[in-house]
């Protein structure tokens, strides 16, 4: 009997903390939302420029002094592109940006060369770093910049990484510079997982 | 004396499981969103950031509290569980609408309850104050700090409400 009692009590007891009642003490129930933000492999590059076209156009002159080759050199520079990228890239740890030339031929007695420089600007993230060498541009893949990760370089001339084009003539090979009317050369960037 | 006792111990179970208990249901269970080239400032366009900010609709989340009797307080805190963030993630929650209250209910005190965005932290903080049952109180997010100066990596955190009676 007095079991059946305790079993009374103990059902009120259970019964009572799910009340809703004024002086019911803290209910600590839970509801949620899960948030789920998932950055996705983003690649994606251009060329900028400041002023004038994206297409390099070099013509050359002779000097007006006879006996002399190239009044400079190099003969010929430019400085107007810039180099933009936005990347994410979850799975590899970083890329790198190359360069070559997919059509055409430089003309021989010559050799067309970049120098890159750093990343400026209104970018962020951990951008990649440039070429610290002078880049001679050929058929064959070359690093322009190396080590990007998630980043962004800011869009636009004046930021990313400013392209320095030169166009040399080789002294060596002075023999083989003839008169030309135009040597159109395709240069190719190539963004690349590490 | 014995069949009576039984009775008690019958109508105690049954008053147990026969009362109704208080209830806090967060409807959407899930906000998921998934970055890519078209989520940047100018749309796959190189060079430019993600857009900074995510926000959803105004009722994109609906709460629900039930069980609570008419004159009954409640506040409703608010506080994340971090599975896999980042810090420079940033997500806040606002109060779009007082909900349905029931008929003799006062239903959410706009009063007591914040107005605007609230930053949800680790830490709970109050967020809504009502007295009785409510349903669809209407709930939006945003998650602020976008940026892919953060790794590319998938982010994911609980954001939990917890009911209390009599605040």
């Amino acid at each position: 009997m007095k079991k059946t009692l305790l079993y009374s009590l103990f059902f009120v007891f259970m019964a009572l903390p799910s009340l809703a009642q004024p002086g019911n003490p803290t209910f600590g129930l839970t509801g949620s939302t899960l948030f789920d933000l998932d950055i996705r492999p983003i690649s994606v590059m251009d060329i900028e420029v400041s002023a004038g076209s994206k297409n390099l156009v070099f013509n050359l002159s002779a000097s007006s002094e006879a006996g002399e080759i190239f009044t400079s050199n190099p003969v010929a520079s430019t400085n107007n592109l810039w180099l933009n990228y936005s990347c994410a890239n979850p799975v590899v740890g970083s890329r790198h940006i190359d360069i070559s030339i997919t059509s055409g031929t430089i003309p021989a007695g010559f050799e067309l060369r970049l120098d890159v420089g750093s990343a400026t600007g209104s970018g962020g993230g951990t951008r990649g770093s440039p070429n610290p060498s002078t880049i001679v541009i050929t058929g064959v893949d070359k690093n322009v910049v190396t080590g990007i990760q998630s980043a962004f370089t800011g869009n636009g001339a004046m930021n990313g990484h400013q392209l320095t084009f030169s166009l040399h003539y080789l002294t060596a090979d002075f023999a083989q510079i003839t008169h030309s009317t135009g040597s159109p050369i395709i240069l190719t960037y190539t963004l690349v997982d590490d | 004396m014995k069949n009576s006792k039984f009775k008690l111990s019958i109508l105690a179970l049954l008053f147990a499981f026969g009362s109704q208990a208080q209830v806090i249901r967060s409807q959407t269970e899930k906000w998921e969103n998934d970055l890519d080239g078209n989520n940047l400032s100018t749309p796959n366009e190189a060079g430019t950031d993600l857009e900074s900010t995510l926000e959803t609709v105004a009722s994109f989340n609906l709460i629900d509290i039930a069980g609570i009797s008419p004159t009954t307080g409640w506040k409703i805190t608010v506080a994340k569980e971090d599975i896999s963030w980042n810090g420079l993630l940033i997500p806040s929650i606002q109060r779009t609408g007082i909900g349905n209250k029931c008929g003799s209910c006062s239903g959410v005190n706009v009063g007591t309850s914040t107005t605007g965005y609230t930053v949800i932290t680790d830490a709970e903080q109050d967020f809504i104050f009502g007295e009785g049952n409510v349903s669809d109180i209407p709930l939006q997010y945003k998650i602020d700090g976008i940026s892919l100066a953060i790794p590319a990596a998938r982010y994911q955190t609980v954001i939990v409400f917890t009911l209390y009676g009599d605040p």
